[in-house]
């Protein structure tokens, strides 16, 4: 069963994706901003990492930064931001950074579950076959 | 002065004067004046003396030879009979004890033989036999005849009888040319010594008037030019009232002077005004900055809300029929708060409009304000559950005359703010008061905090401190509580420690009727306008 750790700092969002990742039969762990975000991480060793952008003490890029730099371990683990902001140098920022999709928010669910569903059996493909930059595969999903 | 100069624009020093101050341009004039004028002198005093030496060889030339045929004629009878001894006592006696300055004599007899010969200082004789070898002395004239011989003067005269018949000898008298010559040479000199006195005299006077009337003036003028290049601005430029060229040149220097001062003026108020351009634009640039920035926010902070009330309706839609009342209520509820963040936002964003067109006018009422602040505090609690918001009022009127829904405005954005910026730092304290006439309110919180070299700008539009990076927010809320707390005639502050946390701190007048109330409205109405 596929482990997701999803970084939310606004509440109510975060409790309506929780429970379609969990109906989906997704393992779910959550965290408020990046920082527990990445203590989160350590301790639950997810196969992906949805998160936010804009969070109070770590934000996104910053918390995404930290894990390419400092956690090798997590090199090849996917990472798809879904943010409230839509404009074309924040998607290519979270692009750049490293994350494999950028989706913004609001977000229909089914296409949501359809890409994390592809990035998940894409990775596993990939890690059965090498271990690749995942990067060369990412695609530029969110734009405005 | 030349501190703003750049770009290889800064001015030389002028270079010092006085260094060469002997070599002066009137110096060096008066020296080859002077040396003009000796040369002239030397070829004047020259011709002079010579012309002088010439003329006293005539005057004793012609004295000489009246000597000589006065003696001749004395000498007659002792040279016709051959009596030497008595020739050579007229000699004795008429030539060496007279003032005629004949050195030496010699007499011929009338068939040229040597009849005597005189010399005054025997101890240095002078030989004037050799004038019979001059052609000039012809002993067969009967005139006389002069000759030079051995730098002596020779007279040589015929010894005639009276009738002038008979040619009884040859007499010849010599004199020293040496005295002539010294005498002429003397003569020079003399010339020469009071000339060159007179000249140097001269000349020293000049070189004095020259230096006080020219060298001098032209070296103060220099001086002058020197300090008004080197950025001296008060000088007093000497020499003006002359009326000739100096003066000129030192009322042009004046002119130079002004011109040097206005361009000053200019180049400094071009200066300023370059620099008061460059402030502009810089505010410019970052007003555009906080603009797009906000542009930004405004965006994520409307698209925040709509996600949830999208992601809400789906979840309602997908589980039509599988949802509790429950459920469905918290739901709702979801999609309420969303709804009312929006309009919050809408709000703010729209009374910012309204600040700027400055529309926004107070509806006053009666209100009470202890409920007032509880209620939002309450609020924000339910919003904020990490938080433990802690509300303290004292002493507070029943009822004051306030925009309630403004002043909701006011303490729910200093409170969602307090909640906002300390995500980690539960505790916020609010405590409101009265001080004399003075409604005094509290916000306190222990988050972030903010930089002392950002507080001045906190109430600018748009501004948002650097310790906001990562926290959602668009940067009108505090602009826009300081208006509104400025129509109801108060003020806020703000104190923060940046690590430490940060209180607002909001003072207004106590309003207590609503008949003052309206009195008063009426009074704000032209701030609110105008503002």
């Amino acid at each position: 069963m596929p482990k997701i750790l999803y970084v939310e700092d606004e509440a109510d969002l975060r409790e309506d994706l929780v429970e379609i990742l969990e109906e989906e039969g997704y393992d779910v762990a959550t965290a408020s901003n990046g920082k527990e975000g990445l203590s989160e991480l350590l301790r639950f060793l997810p196969d992906l990492i949805l998160s936010d952008c804009m969070m109070p003490v770590m934000n996104g890029i910053e918390m995404l930064t930290e894990i390419r730099q400092r956690h090798p371990q997590f090199s090849s683990t996917p990472i798809v931001f879904l943010s409230a902001h839509a404009q074309k140098a924040h998607v290519e920022e979270g692009i750049s950074t490293g994350a494999q999709h950028y989706l913004t928010k609001p977000v229909d669910h089914d296409t949501l579950l359809a890409l994390l569903r592809d990035t998940l059996s894409a990775q596993e493909t990939q890690t059965g076959r090498t271990n690749d930059n995942p990067a060369a595969e990412c695609r530029l999903t969110g734009s405005e | 002065m030349a501190a703003p100069g750049s770009g290889g624009t800064t001015p030389k020093s002028a270079p010092k004067p006085g260094s060469r101050r002997f070599l002066t341009v009137s110096n060096k004039l008066a020296a080859l004046g002077a040396l003009c004028i000796s040369v002239g002198f030397v070829f004047v005093i020259w011709i002079q003396t010579d012309r002088a030496r010439a003329q006293l060889y005539e005057v004793a030339l012609h004295r000489n030879t009246h000597t000589t045929e006065l003696i001749a004629d004395q000498l007659y009878g002792p040279v016709r009979w051959r009596k030497p001894a008595i020739v050579q006592q007229v000699y004795d006696s008429v030539i060496a004890n007279s003032d005629l300055g004949v050195v030496a004599a010699i007499t011929l007899d009338r068939h040229d033989a040597l009849l005597t010969v005189y010399q005054k200082n025997a101890s240095n004789p002078i030989d004037i036999s050799g004038f019979l070898d001059d052609e000039n002395a012809d002993p067969a004239n009967t005139g006389h005849a002069t000759t030079t011989l051995h730098n002596h003067f020779v007279v040589i005269a015929p010894v005639m009888s009276r009738d002038g018949l008979d040619r009884a000898g040859t007499i010849a008298l010599a004199w020293d040319l040496s005295s002539l010559d010294r005498m002429s040479h003397d003569m020079m000199v003399q010339a020469i010594t009071v000339t060159f006195g007179l000249l140097a005299a001269f000349i020293t006077l000049s070189l004095l008037i020259v230096h006080r009337y020219l060298s001098q003036p032209l070296a103060q003028i220099a001086a002058a030019t020197n300090r008004i290049a080197n950025g001296d601005k008060g000088l007093e430029v000497p020499w003006t009232g002359r009326k000739d060229e100096i003066g000129d040149m030192a009322r042009s220097l004046v002119t130079f002077q002004e011109n040097v001062a206005l361009i000053d003026r200019l180049t400094a108020e071009q200066q300023q005004q370059t620099q008061r351009l460059a402030n502009a634009l810089e505010k410019e640039r970052e007003y555009n900055g906080l603009h797009r920035e906000f542009v930004t926010m405004v965006s994520h902070e409307f698209r925040t809300p709509v996600a949830i009330i999208d992601g809400a309706a789906q979840r309602i839609d997908r589980r039509i029929g599988k949802d509790t009342p429950d459920q469905l209520m918290e739901r709702t509820g979801k999609i309420r708060n969303a709804v009312n963040r929006m309009i919050e936002l809408i709000d703010s964003t729209l009374s910012v409009s309204r600040i700027e067109a400055g529309t926004i006018e107070l509806e006053l009422g009666e209100c009470d304000f202890a409920a007032l602040l509880k209620d939002i505090c309450q609020r924000q609690q339910e919003i904020s559950k990490h938080h433990k918001i802690s509300v303290t009022v004292a002493d507070m009127p029943q009822s004051i005359v306030i925009d309630a829904k403004r002043m909701d405005q006011v303490f729910t954005n200093l409170l969602s703010n307090a909640v906002k910026y300390a995500p980690d730092d539960p505790k916020i304290d609010v405590k409101a008061g009265i001080i004399g006439e003075n409604v005094v309110v509290s916000v306190r919180d222990s988050g972030l905090g903010i930089p002392k070299e950002e507080l001045p700008k906190l109430f600018e539009k748009f501004f948002r401190a650097s310790t906001s990076t990562g926290i959602p927010g668009t940067g009108i809320g505090l602009h826009l509580v300081k208006h509104l707390i400025e129509l109801h005639q108060g003020s806020i502050k703000v104190d923060s420690i940046e690590g430490q946390g940060t209180t607002f701190s909001v003072t207004f007048p106590i309003r207590q009727s609503a008949h003052e109330a309206t009195t008063t409205d009426a009074d704000s109405r032209p701030a609110a306008l105008s503002a």
